[in-house]
């Protein structure tokens, strides 16, 4: 089904592009808003990576890797977009989580707490390898692919990516024990 | 379950949750935008001509003709002239240590290992490929590197084990072959001053390989061990520290027929941090190392081994680190710590008895980033060539030690530098 819209997209079928947008733009943003932190450059970003890919999908060889093709250039529109703005200051939106208060879980998520501090410290590009594997469940080859590195750049890029979230988190906890020892601040 | 398993389930749990909110608004807009867009020709991308052979048929017979004739003959008439000149350079290597001349500068960019021009910023390819290679490190008679390779399967959990295979190559990229088997956590190598061995560490053990094949062989007797080093001249002992709470700093028979010994007898370790970073003098009458104190700072510091004392390099910085002596043993070069993480390179005399001058650019640091720089003399003793950044945005600058500017030399994501040293 995919491979017919994308070989009629190929041919110049508009309609056959705006149904795999459509079917893909939420993945994309999602995946742009995780990388960049600010709506409105993952939404230049994703804007810019799907009319990239409406122009050049005649060259697309094989039709069969238009999904990761299309994580490609987001990817790529993310760091290209945070490059741009880089000397910018971001406007971090903090998303609240809204969980039960139920006993036992509020370690987990002090966790996650502290996981949205220390990813917010990294880089876009290593954001990118994250999103692609934690998120989007790419297995590696399949990350270094969208990502055009080698196999050993993109596993040494997440290897360092995790220990400097690590890290960060370790120093956290050092300055608050609270956290560290999963109660909330 | 592990706290790897934690980490990366919660990593996933949050990165659902975060990205779970999107609700996207805007694919009328980008619609929009790709209607008005013309697509592009398919034969516009050359990567649709690829792989070429698809029409390119050879023939099956070639009829000699004298001109080709004539062309075998000068080809064979231009191999014993290279043959001979091969010959005749023999001779013409490097000591082992001291002053020597400028080479070819070596690096690493995306898994590949390229040589590089300094006068033009020009990169050559010299081993490339699918595999992940870094760290290449030149012979110190100049005609062989050594580099390592990823066998494909590291692990991608922090902390967790890395095989590695170490590869061996004629200066110019050729011949290239294993001189190791797939080993976990193969780190710290180092030629030996004749370039005939390498030394090097796997979890904790030092073995010594042949360069020109052959099984490697474990050097009973270190302990936990990291930074092996050889011990000029002869390089018949290898230097190392002891690992840990209370480490060392040991030499021991590099063909295994000894006992390690004490290089001091009278200095012990402030932490079992001490003695880091391990950096032996060309002449072998001193090892340098860094010092973490109690204000958390490293300091840089070398055992005179003729006489068991202590050499400190006074700084008006707030730290040092990355001891490294010049090619004749006159100097000691170190990253310089600022107030507020600046780093500048710094040289001194390795007898500790100037004061440090500083070089090259002040690259600002930040509390939460640590700064990742490398350096190595280059041969003929005149500078540094410094990199600084990460695997992706670096800056590769030749610093000389005379204090004229600095000159980029590179930018992009270059790693591990070395620089081949030649005859003079």
């Amino acid at each position: 089904m995919q491979r017919d819209l994308v070989e009629r997209a190929r041919q110049g079928d508009h309609d056959a592009f705006a149904e795999l947008a459509g079917a893909a733009i939420s993945r994309l943003d999602s995946a742009a808003w995780l990388i960049l932190r600010d709506s409105e450059q993952a939404k230049d970003a994703v804007q810019n990576a799907l009319v990239r890919a409406w122009r050049d999908l005649p060259t697309l060889r094989d039709p069969d890797r238009f999904d990761a093709w299309l994580h490609r250039l987001v990817v790529r529109a993310c760091i290209d977009e945070a490059r741009r703005l880089r000397r910018h200051r971001v406007d971090v939106e903090l998303t609240e989580i809204h969980a039960p208060a139920v006993a036992g879980v509020e370690s987990a998520i002090a966790d996650r707490d502290q996981i949205e501090r220390g990813f917010l410290r990294l880089e876009p590009e290593q954001r990118a390898v994250i999103v692609l594997h934690h998120y989007l469940d790419l297995p590696m080859p399949m990350v270094a692919a969208t990502l055009g590195i080698p196999l050993g750049t993109a596993k040494s890029r997440l290897h360092y990516a995790l220990a400097r979230m690590r890290t960060v988190l370790d120093a956290d906890a050092q300055i608050r024990p609270d956290l560290a020892e999963g109660r909330p601040s | 379950m592990t706290t790897d398993d934690r980490f990366a389930r919660n990593l996933s749990a949050w990165l659902v949750e975060d990205g779970a909110h999107r609700v996207p608004d805007h694919l009328a807009e980008v619609l929009v935008h790709s209607a008005a867009t013309h697509q592009r020709r398919w034969w516009s991308s050359p990567e649709r001509w690829l792989p070429v052979d698809t029409t390119f048929r050879p023939r099956l017979f070639n009829v000699p003709s004298a001109g080709r004739l004539l062309a075998v003959a000068m080809l064979v008439l231009l191999a014993l002239a290279i043959a001979l000149f091969a010959i005749g350079s023999q001779h013409r290597l490097p000591a082992p240590f001291g002053l020597a001349r400028n080479g070819t500068f070596v690096e690493t960019r995306d898994g590949d290992i390229y040589a590089t021009d300094p006068a033009t910023s020009v990169a050559r390819l010299l081993i490339g490929g699918a595999d992940y290679d870094f760290a290449a490190s030149f012979s110190r008679d100049g005609t062989r590197f050594m580099f390592l390779r990823s066998d494909g399967r590291p692990s991608t959990t922090p902390g967790g084990d890395v095989t590695l295979t170490a590869y061996v190559a004629n200066a110019d990229g050729s011949d290239v072959r294993a001189i190791t088997p797939p080993t976990k956590n193969l780190d710290w190598f180092e030629w030996s001053p004749d370039s005939t061995r390498v030394a090097y560490v796997s979890d904790k053990r030092l073995y010594v390989v042949d360069a020109s094949g052959g099984s490697p062989r474990l050097v009973e007797g270190t302990g936990p061990m990291f930074f092996p080093t050889w011990l000029p001249p002869d390089g018949k002992e290898i230097v190392f520290r002891s690992e840990g709470p209370s480490p060392a700093i040991f030499a021991i028979p590099a063909d295994g027929s000894g006992r390690r010994r004490a290089l001091s007898t009278t200095i012990r370790p402030n932490n079992e941090y001490d003695f880091s970073g391990l950096n032996v003098a060309p002449d072998g009458k001193r090892v340098a190392f860094t010092r973490w104190y109690a204000d958390g700072q490293p300091r840089i510091h070398a055992i005179d081994l003729t006489s068991d004392t202590l050499i400190a390099y006074p700084t008006t910085g707030i730290g040092q680190r990355g001891a490294m002596f010049s090619p004749d043993g006159s100097l000691i070069s170190y990253a310089r710590l600022a107030p507020g993480n600046d780093l500048q390179m710094a040289v001194a005399d390795a007898d500790g008895s100037g004061a440090e001058r500083l070089i090259g650019p002040v690259v600002p640091g930040t509390a939460d980033r640590a700064m990742d720089a490398s350096w190595v003399f280059t041969p003929d003793g005149t500078g540094l060539v410094l990199r600084i950044g990460d695997d992706v945005h670096a800056t590769m600058y030749l610093v000389p030690l005379d204090g004229s500017p600095s000159r980029i030399i590179e930018s992009g994501g270059y790693e591990f530098i070395d620089v081949q040293r030649l005859a003079p």
